[in-house]
């Protein structure tokens, strides 16, 4: 069980606009040492809230209600500063999907890489210049030297990226989360990407959250996925088992659409439920070709065990 | 940076000269004969106008008056007052350093007070020091000048007793003029004393012209702190752990402080010529007063030269905050 690197409780984000949106509504999930973990689901289904969630770094008008996220063992709900502060970047790094407003533009990238080290007590100078030398060597990063005295303009766009990655491994975290860490790059870039973040984890046994709403692309990092929706997770397993076997109905229905063939991006028919309302039962239930009477007065719970999902017609059957 | 510095640089004289004919043109745009002025006023003959009229040369065509008035500007010869009939250029000297002095202290007391307010204001959102910022910049906005100087007279000078006003030092007393700045000079003169007596005149008016930069400083960098605290790059700083006064104080100000060095172009020029009423109010002996009386008296040239001063000292400024633009943003130092 020691192996347990991240394990999030009944986690519940609402934000207190009006009328209070609860984007998070009761995840539970683990993530093993070295293990990479798929979230998927629509567009706004809560997976980014959920990253931030899971460094404790919720922005107001949003706060993490209830329920509980330990990052290598240590609490992040209710932590004070200065404990967060020691998680994040160190523990647990974060990669953003947009890696060209998410540097410093007036800063070199190196010197962002540096500070990261630097605030987690990494070295002296000296050290840390060769340590980051070394990191965009790592990433893949030609003329390492050079471009570590670049700014972020002078950079293109899966460069950035590279350079968000060496910032996230600099301290050796356990986890990183990378929340959509291609959708802003072109189709070839972004396989590079990804054969970076597998490398690192073979080589360093970090932990992988790898958000997107693009399930081939998560069939080719993961190990596991978790499927969101209405900021909940409605089905979970391994992914092989998933993708061969799914049983929500609304996984089904992705995989369908994903690996239809069809170039065009469709989406499934309807709409995911207003996350400002309660909902009563099953919040795919409007969407549902399965649905029954059952669905619209209870809400199907998530089951135990490998392969989990929240549908009372599989359970029945 | 090279190639901005040098586009900057070749613009330079252009703008200057655009400069110098709208201060040729607007003077003989405003209503008013100088030649009438001069030659007596409402009372003069026609015949004592026209005279006037053509010892100034002012019933040359336009073009040739220009290139005459550019020739003299070239020179040094910024005219001379019909009234005191003493060189334009050497009354500006003698009552610019005043000016400069306390636009000076203005400033010095204002942007620090100004930056740490709006910053205080931007981080702590909605309560008091963003209150009290946006109190503080509302009177130095929307309160006249000679209004807020008369309310602090009242208040420490003449209530309080603490302070003096009106003038630089003590009446009856002088320094050897050096530098023309009264601090610097009574220094220079090894008069400790009478320093300390300097900065007493100075601190009344100093702090009522600093209303306006603390109150700009303080919205500027509320706002562009506010911003930048929520920008995807904060985001990352904050993700990685960095020490919330390294996000704020380092990786947000550096990006916000970008417009603040605008602001402070515009500031300089407007706190030497737009002292005005405060100058009058504390019978401080610099470019305001003097502009004043000469608007008063309808003394062209030295309305028209010290309106090309303050139009020069602008563009060498908005010069200035070019050019540490460059220095403070790689990206507009790259596209040069
Ligand atoms: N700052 C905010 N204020 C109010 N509501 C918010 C805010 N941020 C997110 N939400 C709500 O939280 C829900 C989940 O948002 P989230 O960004 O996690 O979606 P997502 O699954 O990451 O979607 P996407 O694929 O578009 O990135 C959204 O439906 C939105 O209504
Ligand atoms: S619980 Fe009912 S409505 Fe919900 S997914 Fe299953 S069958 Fe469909
Ligand atoms: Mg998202």
């Amino acid at each position: 069980m020691n192996d347990v690197v991240l394990e999030v409780e009944d986690l519940v984000v609402e934000f207190d606009t009006r009328p209070p949106v609860r984007a998070v509504r009761g995840v539970s999930f683990q993530v093993r040492r070295g293990e990479r973990v798929g979230i998927v689901g629509e567009s706004g289904c809560g997976k980014s809230v959920t990253a931030m969630a899971l460094l404790g770094l919720v922005d107001p008008p949003g706060r993490i209600v209830s329920g509980s996220v330990r990052v290598a063992g240590v609490e992040v709900v209710g932590a004070p500063p200065r404990e967060l502060r020691r998680l994040r970047g160190k523990e647990i790094a974060m990669v953003f999907q947009d890696p060209t407003t998410s540097l410093n533009p007036v800063f070199r990238v190196g010197r962002q890489i540096a500070d990261v080290l630097a605030y987690h007590g990494w070295g002296d100078p000296r050290t840390r210049a060769a340590r980051v030398v070394e990191l965009l060597r790592r990433v893949g990063i030609p003329d390492p030297e050079r471009r570590a005295r670049a700014y972020p303009h002078e950079l293109s766009g899966g460069m950035r990226q590279r350079v968000m990655i060496a910032m996230a491994i600099a301290n050796e975290p356990a986890i990183v989360v990378a929340d959509e860490p291609t959708t802003a790059l072109d189709v070839t870039v972004e396989a590079q990407i990804l054969l970076l973040l597998d490398e690192l984890v073979e080589r360093s046994r970090t932990a992988v959250v790898f958000i997107s709403h693009d399930l081939r692309v998560v069939s080719e990092v993961c190990d596991r996925v978790l499927v969101f929706y209405a900021g909940r997770i409605v089905e979970e397993g391994d992914l092989a088992e998933v993708f061969a076997a799914p049983r929500h109905p609304y996984t089904r229905a992705l995989l369908s659409l994903a690996f239809s063939g069809r170039e065009a991006r469709s989406s499934i028919p309807g709409a995911p439920p207003d996350l400002s309302r309660p909902l009563a039962g099953c919040p795919f239930a409007p969407r549902c070709d399965r649905r029954a009477e059952r669905c619209d007065r209870e809400p199907p719970l998530l089951g135990d065990g490998g392969h989990r999902f929240a549908c009372w017609y599989e359970e029945a059957s | 940076m090279r190639r901005l510095l040098r586009r900057r640089l070749l613009l330079l004289p252009v703008t200057l000269l655009g400069v110098t004919l709208v201060t040729f043109l607007a003077i003989h745009l405003i209503p008013g004969d100088p030649a009438e002025v001069l030659a007596g006023g409402p009372l003069a003959t026609p015949e004592a106008v026209e005279a006037m009229r053509t010892r100034l040369g002012l019933d040359r065509p336009l073009p040739v008056q220009y290139l005459s008035y550019l020739g003299r500007l070239l020179r040094g010869d910024l005219g001379v007052s019909l009234f005191t009939g003493r060189s334009v250029a050497s009354e500006i000297g003698e009552r610019f350093p005043a000016s400069l002095e306390l636009a000076a202290a203005a400033l010095l007391l204002g942007l620090p007070v100004g930056t740490a307010l709006g910053a205080l204001a931007a981080t702590r959102r909605d309560r008091l020091p963003d209150h009290l910022a946006r109190v503080i910049s509302l009177v130095g906005l929307s309160l006249p000048s000679f209004w807020l100087a008369l309310l602090l007279v009242w208040l420490f000078a003449v209530k309080l007793g603490r302070l003096p006003f009106g003038g630089q030092l003590p009446p009856f007393t002088e320094v050897p003029r050096r530098t023309g700045l009264v601090v610097v000079d009574t220094l220079l003169a090894g008069d400790p004393g009478l320093t300390l007596e300097a900065l007493r005149h100075l601190v009344l008016p100093a702090v009522t012209l600093a209303f306006v930069p603390i109150a700009l400083t303080s919205r500027y960098t509320r706002a562009a702190l506010a911003e930048e605290l929520a920008s995807p790059h904060v985001r990352t700083a904050r993700a990685f752990g960095l020490p919330e006064r390294v996000v704020v104080w380092r990786y947000a100000a550096r990006n916000a402080m970008l417009p603040l060095v605008t602001l402070l172009g515009i500031l300089l020029p407007a706190l030497l010529g737009g002292a005005v009423l405060i100058e009058v109010v504390f019978s401080w002996p610099g470019l305001g007063t003097y502009l004043l009386l000469a608007i008063q008296s309808r003394d062209y040239a030295v309305v028209q030269a010290v309106t090309l001063l303050l139009a020069v000292l602008y563009v060498l400024a908005s010069l200035l905050v070019d050019l540490s633009y460059g220095l403070l943003d790689p990206r507009v130092r790259e596209r040069g």
